[in-house]
């Protein structure tokens, strides 16, 4: 009696992926690519599924950065979700590995109110690379608050937008969440409670030192 | 043996699951699901519009499943819509477009368009007719004949122009102005603000507070049927000073339109058409204090209803809630939005209610354990 | 007619729903965030809550275990069991250590979860100032403004009148230092298993239309006093007649021929793992 379809189950393992992420963050997880059903999508199949687990048409979208036009249209049709103003939209999506864009982004989107803080946006980024160990050309950030037990660690190709984050200075419980997807299906995630320290970037090598 | 709540669980649903179908058999006559549709259509609106569900034929089969049970066929058809995906709104429906079956106003003797009594038991004598005991197929066709044949007869026995005069009032049944125009024409009625917000649908959002009026007339619209009569009856018997009159109620059918997704609607004719669904509407005045700038007057504010199927009492009790709700006075429990909009809907209240039934023993024990110590004293 | 009912019973946009209600449950931990809450095919009041949850979270690859006031065969925890089970194929158990999804009426288990394991409580009513503020719009104004003045007010209040608080089961409790949370109907005796956690907590209530989360390594901590500090239902010198546990929260049961009252631990699945592992001391 169970109709099972190829989406469902992709949707179903990207939340708890990012589930995860959100819960524990510093937490890398791992979504599939959205199952193609004709259209080419103009992001990377990872971004769409991590956009279409919560985008539909219950809900306002902005697509920042160029091509946003292509996107916003794009999204529309595939979800029937209505475009809003970035500083109206419950999701503002940064389908570029920008910092410039990533800024924008974080800058404008909304951070609800005290009494429906859960109105705050929330933000996908598109971004090179996220990864557990430090690399050359990543950002090393540590994390804290709850989901950690001490600290954790994350390191990304772009955190730009962690310095925009901080540039909010929400007050609490207002804020905004933050999704970052890279092209390889990495997720990661910063709710608002999450707090970031010790931004620094990685100098290279595998010891991963830090400048 | 004894039921345990606990241990055991699994093998008792299975068996209590069995007796109820065998209990659901237990006479010699089954009923066919067409049956329930052609001999219970108040019954089955009344399922489709508390499960905010167009489907007279699944309806009928929860109908026939909940052995005609109104809660559980509604509880049925409501977890069924929760399967179903929602990706078109309508246009809006306007009750001045309804092919009216029925039209009547309390307020005037005589209305623009005519009163249409149309079918009604308002009227009807509450005897039972005990011929229906034995009334067969044959005896139910003969009286759908008679009524034809004697309408064949006076259709026939019109002239060319009294037929064109009826074919033009039929025609105008689609149109049919509403009754309260007058009076706001008149300045009489207090002009809403126009409110071009898109409504919200409680069971794809939550219900906030305070709840816009979208969100407060499709509560009242779903409500438990007896549920939402009750609380407009005790509106206007006392508990909230509302006597209303009643506009005008009309009932009959209107057309679903549904836009393309990239349409901007702005076409009239380039809509889907997805067929009609049978509703009343009704429009109650209420006349209300309007003083102002020291000048002492009275106007007439209305309350709004309009329900599936012909659920009049529903309807106009739904009006005088709303009427209530834009009141707002808390010290009335019907015009306090929480106390009406929580506790109207029949799969919330008979779920709540009937959980009392599972066990709490954990809850229980903790409860005790409380009751102990403030008798034995100090022991915590 | 014939009807094919999704995986896991629900459209993907009700799916998606309760989806964005848990991610904005888990970011701001102890708020309850308002969702729509879908009709399902089992009563309000009888856990839709949580089998919501339970069933936006759910994949193939999921053992689900369900209890209801500590007990696997339950009835409720049965019929909530078959519907999932129905609707998405997944394995079921009773082991805690088993299971990656416990939904949960009433209780925490008594084996301390882990990391890998999501818990999901069922909620009947979520507010924890609706005792003493019936009206909605009034406490979310409170939780906004961080005003608990009723909550304190209300366990002084007990103290006054018997000496040390009554709250029984759902003591509020305060989540990170900012929300008053109900932390469903489980004994006081469970509290504690929700602070600095390993496992991600959800709640779900359906009727009332709320979706909250603890996640994990999350402050929560009782509501209580500095000179009466919360203390659990104690259940000192009594011991489960099964498995000789002394540790654990226990029901009382009533001997049919001596009638006597002896105890058998609530958790049914750890008495049975203790019996199982020999440890009837």
């Amino acid at each position: 009696m169970i109709a099972n379809n190829v989406e469902t189950h992709v949707a179903q393992r990207a939340f708890r992926q990012v589930l995860e992420a959100f819960a524990r963050p510093g937490t890398i997880g791992q979504v599939d690519a959205f199952p193609k059903s004709g259209e080419t999508a103009p992001v990377p199949g990872c971004f769409e599924t991590a956009v279409r687990l919560f985008v539909d048409q219950a809900v306002t979208f902005c697509a920042v950065g160029a091509a946003s036009q292509d996107v916003a249209r794009w999204l529309t049709v595939q979800t029937h979700a209505k475009q809003a103003q970035a500083q109206g939209a419950d999701f503002v999506l940064a389908p570029v590995a920008s910092d410039a864009v990533h800024a924008e982004a974080i800058a404008q989107a909304k951070p609800g109110t005290l009494e429906e803080p859960e109105k705050g946006a929330t933000v996908v980024l598109l971004v090179d690379s996220i990864s557990a160990a430090p690399a050359k050309g990543l950002t090393r950030l540590e994390l804290s608050g709850p989901g950690i037990e001490k600290t954790a660690e994350l390191y990304v190709s772009q955190a730009e937008w962690a310095h925009a984050r901080a540039e909010r200075a929400d007050e609490y419980p207002c804020g905004i969440e933050i999704l970052l997807v890279d092209g390889e299906g990495n997720v990661a995630a910063l709710p608002r409670t999450t707090r970031i320290e010790n931004t620094l970037a990685c100098l290279g090598g595998s010891k991963g030192e830090v400048a | 043996m004894g039921y345990v709540a606990v241990r055991g669980g699994g093998l008792a649903i299975e068996e209590s699951l069995k007796l109820l179908e065998r209990e659901r058999v237990e006479g010699s006559n089954s009923v066919s699901v067409d049956a329930v549709e052609d001999a219970f259509p108040g019954l089955v609106e009344q399922v489709m519009g508390e499960a905010s569900l167009y489907a007279p034929r699944l309806a009928a089969v929860a109908l026939k499943q909940a052995q005609g049970s109104p809660e559980e066929a509604v509880f049925l058809l409501r977890a069924f819509r929760s399967t179903l995906e929602r990706p078109y709104v309508s246009r809006e429906i306007k009750g001045e477009n309804m092919a009216v079956e029925r039209r009547i106003s309390a307020a005037f003797k005589d209305v623009l368009g005519g009163q249409l009594l149309g079918a009604t038991r308002d009227y009807s004598h509450r005897l039972i007719r005990f011929d229906l005991e034995r009334e067969t197929d044959g005896d139910a066709a003969k009286v759908r004949r008679a009524y034809d044949d004697e309408l064949d007869a006076a259709w026939a026995a019109l002239s060319e122009e009294e037929r064109e005069e009826h074919r033009a009032a039929a025609a105008k049944l689609k149109h049919m102005p509403k009754v309260l125009d007058y009076l706001r024409k008149e300045g009489l009625i207090d002009e809403c603000a126009e409110n071009n917000d898109a409504p919200v649908d409680v069971t794809m959002e939550p219900l906030v507070f305070p709840a816009p009026r979208s969100a407060r007339l499709q509560t009242l619209a779903r409500g438990m049927t007896q549920g939402v009569t009750t609380l407009g009856y005790a509106a206007i018997r006392g508990f909230g000073p509302s006597h209303p009159t009643v506009g005008e109620l009309r009932s009959g059918s209107v057309e679903v339109l549904v836009d393309h997704p990239l349409a901007d609607g702005s076409d009239e004719g380039d809509a889907y058409y997805l067929g009609s669904i049978p509703v009343t509407e009704v429009e109650s005045v209420f006349a209300v204090d309007r003083s102002k700038e020291g000048k002492s007057q009275m106007g007439f504010k209305v309350g709004y209803g309009m329900v599936m199927g012909h659920q009049e009492t529903k309807a106009i009790a739904m009006s005088v809630l709303d009427f209530c709700l834009e009141q707002g006075d808390k010290r009335y429990p019907t015009q306090d939005e929480e106390f009406v909009l929580y506790h109207v809907d029949g799969v919330e209240a008979t779920g709540f209610v009937s959980h009392l039934k599972l066990p709490h023993y954990v809850t229980f024990q903790s409860k005790l354990f409380s009751v102990r110590s403030t008798v034995k004293g100090d022991e915590q | 007619m014939r009807q094919l009912y999704n995986f896991a019973f629900f459209d993907e946009a009700s799916k998606r729903e309760i989806r964005r209600a848990i991610i904005k449950g888990v970011s701001i931990p102890g708020h309850q965030i308002p969702f729509a809450s879908r009709e399902m095919p089992i009563g309000r009041g009888w856990g839709t809550g949580g089998l919501q949850v339970t069933l936006a979270l759910i994949g193939q690859d999921d053992v689900l275990k369900v209890i209801d006031q500590g007990a696997d065969d339950s009835v409720n925890a049965v019929n909530i069991k078959k519907l999932v089970a129905e609707t998405t194929d997944v394995e079921v158990t009773e082991k805690t250590q088993r299971a990656s999804l416990i939904q949960s009426r009433h209780r925490i288990p008594e084996q301390p979860l882990s990391a890998d394991q999501i818990l999901v409580l069922q909620v009947p009513m979520p507010e924890p100032l609706r005792n003493f503020e019936p009206s909605e719009a009034k406490t979310r104004v409170l939780h906004a403004e961080a005003d608990y003045t009723g909550a304190w007010l209300g366990l002084f209040d007990q103290i006054v009148r018997y000496g040390h608080t009554v709250t029984n089961a759902d003591h509020p409790c305060l989540v990170e230092g900012r929300y008053v949370m109900a932390p469903s109907p489980i004994p006081r005796f469970d509290t504690m298993r929700l602070n600095m956690a390993q496992n991600l907590t959800l709640l779900g209530a359906g009727r009332e239309k709320k979706i909250y989360a603890v996640p994990p390594f999350t402050h929560v901590h009782p509501l209580d006093f500095e000179d009466y500090p919360f203390a659990v239902e104690s259940f000192e010198g009594k011991s489960c007649r099964l498995c000789g546990a002394t540790d654990v929260y226990l029901d009382e049961l009533v001997d049919e021929e001596t009638g006597k009252t002896y105890y058998q631990c609530n958790d049914t699945a750890y008495c049975q793992q203790r019996r199982e592992e020999g440890r009837n001391e």
